[in-house]
């Protein structure tokens, strides 16, 4: 039996507010990642996906405070010292963002900001980094890499900056990638390149990814399995073509149905009515109750429990459960 | 499409300058000789990449900005031939929706001094009562509420602000809006009620929308034509439904090919994209240092649009490709 | 005042330190009491003052604080307290009056420089370079063999010394705001440039000409007190801080309180000046209002 690669238990994060209280954001996140698996995690604004993604960096902002348990390789990222974590992050843990022009350091070359962790992580020589991040540049189809790695940020397109960015992550060779929209600001021809470099990175390096996004497409295409969230709340897990093809949570349904295509012409759009609540205002019992088209009057009573209806399919959603046992 | 149009451009191009000082003075085309047509009461959809001149076209149709050649005329009218002043009685005709829900609200107005902005140009100003009257109107007609109108833009979600966006574009009761990305920024569940929104005003009001986006399957669920454009040209255009399931440019289909797909899983079975930075040649075909089509010609005469033969799919569709039949014969199902 | 989490937009935007936030709060009590105080005895001086402020005792000369009056007298035995009060009346009002109309003249040409661009911003922002580099002491001289040294030559010469400082502030923030999509929304609702400017322009940019008049009011007192010191100032017999200092500097040895008292009011003044504007930025800091 292989020990997972990532471990999320019972995770939850609070966040301060201005009356001295704690509003919580995330609930009961429980999350398993193997090596070279892909994790996708959907949500839209105000999911709390960001948060998640941040938290398992250990870059959560410090008026967050988590509770739980983020297992990397066995050892508990909440409980590490900033010094450990830091080490940790260099070396096993890679991030992509989102507008890659302000994770990049406008006054120096892409090359040396490459080599830098190379430097300091790896203690190699300048001479040997710069070697070494011409080949990552090679290794993220940059074209003209040896050029290119002598240019500052701003001379690059937004598709090369995203490259440079993977290629910082990837210098650390990480067990783990975590890209948070990593292709949003990105035009659809270079989104598919970008995808399709990372899509081999995780299949020749046996790299594990987990990718952040609210655009279901870029999940399907990318992630083998997909956690859906809602309000800071697990909706759905499953296996992506599961998830997608026979969605469980009227939220999943409703987000898929939501996605624009083509229709006969003239028709409408399916929609979710409403808007994302804030985490201020949740309506009591399902988070969701709102808003959901199925709602029961036992959906207002309690907040559904997780339940996994089969090994690697959870939902939370008592309709869901019925449906499965009648 | 007998109807005449209400939007005529022709041979419309916007150079920029840039550099200066150290180097030689660039010039860069935004937009390069366009002409195109929309129907009244139609979405007209432009779809193309960042910097392919598209929020050009809308600054221009707007008339913010003045072309460096070639017309846009409006309602029959040549708005850069129109006097300041009758300009400005002419802006209650045609609105724009912008792209950013929280930069296109001025956050130290209310709502109702928001919407109610455009009426600004009328010549007859309305009264205190009856604008409140047409603000709230308007509120309900894009799904709010009255009294939303004494609040500012900070109390409301991204969707909502885009909502108020289109009431400010609708309240002079236009004949086109332009919306520029207006739907890109929102969420998923958001962004179907607004296109719904849109389509009904459409319907309902007979509004006349130019619809600016690089989302493709936008466009392919609410927009009747569509334009594709690459470069600062129109590459194709034509019925939106027709020219995603058959393109008849080698640009469209890769726009369509790499747009991902909720119905398509894991990796697409395509050779990797490889995405050369546009390049404007000046001479022939800008897309063919991309084009998997590319020959000779292609690099020496400019392909300018023009209709195929083909019977009644083929009509009211154009294409800017020498190789549009072998893209045809490619796509045909056997 | 720091919410954290917007309803609908889904952005967190975490809470700033206690700290930070109680640090501001206090500057902006702290420095409207100052504020609030020296105005009020400014105020007062108008109508009551211990003695007349002019009045000469010879013989009850450079008593130090409590033996004569309440702070003393100074080498003429004119009473300290009075004379103070006279001079925080002088100093605010020149201060104030060169403050609004440096504001008033420099936020006209920083909007309109804002909105046209081209060579009027040249022409004017290599203007405000000029006279931004000439000290105001510099100025104030020119000015007073123009015009004779006196109150107007004082707030002539600190109102000129401010205006590039405003054009500059305003300048910038209203470039900031026309290039926001409410403009162009605005544009296309066929509204001019002045129209844009009052509607949108100057109540966007409001509270950074706020915050900018506050901290200059600190400066304005300080040069208007150096213009006195140098005799450029306001002619004798008025009293003002910096020509007590001046005066104070033969006695610094016999006499202390006449140095320090008029000093310790311009650095109070200058002091609650600053607060307040550090105050006022944070409070009018859009990303801490408005959740």
């Amino acid at each position: 039996m292989v020990s997972p690669l990532l471990q999320i238990e019972d995770l939850a994060i609070f966040i301060d507010v201005a009356d001295g209280g704690r509003q919580p954001i995330l609930t009961d996140i429980d999350a398993t990642l193997y090596a070279g698996e892909t994790l996708g995690i959907v949500g839209e604004s105000g999911s709390g996906k960001s948060l998640l993604s941040l938290a398992i960096m250990g870059l959560l902002p410090p008026a967050a405070h988590a509770t739980g348990r983020i297992l990397l390789e066995g050892r508990d990222l909440l409980a590490m010292d900033e010094n450990t974590l830091c080490t940790v992050r260099g070396r096993s843990i890679g991030m992509i963002f989102q507008e890659p022009l302000t994770a990049l350091n406008p006054s120096m070359t892409v090359g040396d900001q490459i080599a830098e962790g190379l430097v300091v992580q790896e203690g190699l020589s300048w001479q040997a980094a710069r070697r070494e991040a011409i080949t990552l540049l090679d290794r993220v189809r940059m074209p003209d890499a040896t050029r290119l790695s002598r240019t500052y940020p701003h001379a690059l397109s937004g598709g090369q900056r995203q490259r440079v960015g993977i290629a910082i992550a990837l210098a650390m060779k990480p067990a783990l990638m975590i890209a948070d929209e990593p292709t949003t600001a990105l035009d659809v021809t270079v989104q598919a390149e970008v995808l399709d470099i990372l899509d081999d990175l995780t299949r020749d390096a046996g790299m594990a990814l987990i990718l952040v996004s609210h655009d279901l497409g870029v999940i399907a295409r990318m992630c083998a399995r997909t956690l859906v969230l809602y309000a800071g709340r697990r909706m759905e897990e499953g296996v992506t073509r599961d998830v997608l093809t026979s969605p469980l949570n009227p939220y999943t349904r409703g987000l898929l149905r939501a996605v624009p295509r083509r229709h006969a012409s003239g028709a409408r759009l399916q929609t979710i009515p409403g808007a994302v609540p804030s985490f201020a205002a949740l309506p009591p019992g399902c988070c969701f109750s709102d808003r959901c088209p199925d709602v029961v009057t036992a959906c207002h009573s309690g907040e559904p429990a997780w339940t996994l209806v089969r090994p690697g399919r959870g939902v939370r959603c008592i309709r869901a459960l019925e449906e499965a046992t009648s | 499409m007998s109807a005449v149009p209400l939007l005529d451009i022709r041979n419309l191009s916007r150079n920029y300058a840039s550099g200066g000082l150290f180097g030689g003075r660039q010039t860069t085309r935004a937009l390069d000789d366009l002409s195109m047509t929309v129907a009244p009461g139609t979405i007209h959809g432009i779809v193309g990449e960042s910097g392919c001149g598209k929020s050009t076209l809308a600054r221009l149709v707007m008339a913010l900005d003045r072309p460096t050649s070639g017309s846009v005329s409006f309602d029959g009218e040549d708005l850069f031939r129109l006097s300041d002043r009758d300009l400005k009685r002419k802006r209650r005709d045609f609105q724009m929706v912008f792209q950013d829900p929280f930069g296109s609200l001025d956050p130290r107005h209310t709502v109702g001094r928001i919407v109610a902005e455009p009426l600004h140009v009328l010549k007859v100003k309305p009264g205190r009562a009856e604008r409140r009257d047409r603000v709230a109107a308007m509120l309900e007609a894009v799904g709010l509420s009255p009294d939303h109108a004494a609040r500012y833009p900070h109390a409301f979600s991204g969707g909502q602000r885009q909502r108020i966006a289109i009431a400010r574009a609708l309240i002079t009761e236009p004949k086109l809006v332009v919306a520029d990305e207006a739907v890109s920024a929102l969420d998923l569940s958001v962004q179907a009620q607004v296109l719904n929104l849109l389509m009904d005003l459409r319907d309902r009001r007979g509004v006349t929308f130019l619809f600016i986006t690089h989302n493709l399957a936008v466009v392919d669920a609410v927009a009747d034509r569509v334009g594709v454009m690459y470069c600062g040209r129109l590459v194709e255009s034509g019925p939106a439904q027709a020219v995603f399931a058959r393109p008849l440019h080698p640009y469209t289909r890769l726009l369509a090919d790499a747009e991902p797909d909720v119905t398509r899983f894991g990796r697409p079975d395509r050779p990797p994209v490889t995405v050369a930075e546009p390049i404007d040649f000046g001479v022939g075909c800008s897309f063919r240092n991309r084009c998997p089509l590319a020959m000779r010609r292609c690099a020496t005469e400019r392909p300018e649009l023009r209709s195929l033969e083909g019977g009644p799919q083929m009509r009211d569709r154009q294409t800017a490709c020498h190789c549009a039949e072998m893209l045809l014969e490619m796509n045909t199902p056997v | 005042m720091s919410a954290v989490i917007p309803s609908g937009t889904g952005q967190i935007v975490p809470s700033r330190g206690k700290l930070r936030r109680a640090v501001s709060r206090g500057n902006l009590v702290i420095g409207g009491l100052l504020i609030g105080l020296i105005g009020a005895i400014a105020l007062l001086s108008l109508v009551w003052t211990p003695l007349p402020p002019g009045k000469l005792n010879i013989v009850q000369k450079l008593k130090p604080p409590l033996a004569q009056g309440l702070l003393g007298t100074d080498h003429l035995g004119r009473d300290l307290a009075s004379m103070l009060m006279v001079g925080a009346w002088n100093s605010l009002s020149i201060a104030v009056l060169a403050v609004t109309m440096g504001a008033f003249a420099g936020t006209l040409i920083g909007v309109t420089v804002a909105a046209r661009r081209g060579w009027f911003e040249a022409i004017m922002m290599r203007a405000n370079d000029v006279i931004f580099a000439l000290p105001p002491i510099l100025s104030a001289m020119m000015l007073g063999a123009l015009l004779g040294t006196g109150r107007r030559t004082a707030i002539i010469a600190i109102a000129v010394f401010m205006v590039p400082v405003f054009a500059r502030v305003t300048a910038s923030a209203a470039l900031q705001v026309l290039s926001r999509n409410y403009v162009l929304a605005a544009r296309g609702a066929g509204k001019g440039g002045i129209r844009i400017t009052v509607d949108h322009v100057l109540p966007n940019i409001a509270n950074q000409i706020i915050v900018q008049v506050t901290i200059q009011l600190g400066l304005a007192i300080l040069t208007e007190a150096g213009l006195s010191f140098l005799g450029l100032g306001m002619a004798p017999p008025a009293p003002t801080w910096g020509r007590m200092l001046a005066d104070a500097q033969t006695y610094l040895g016999r006499a202390p309180w006449l140095a320090i008292l008029p000093g310790l009011a311009i650095a109070l003044t200058v002091l609650g000046f600053n607060m307040l504007g550090d105050g006022l930025r944070d409070l009018l800091d859009p990303r801490e209002k408005g959740r």
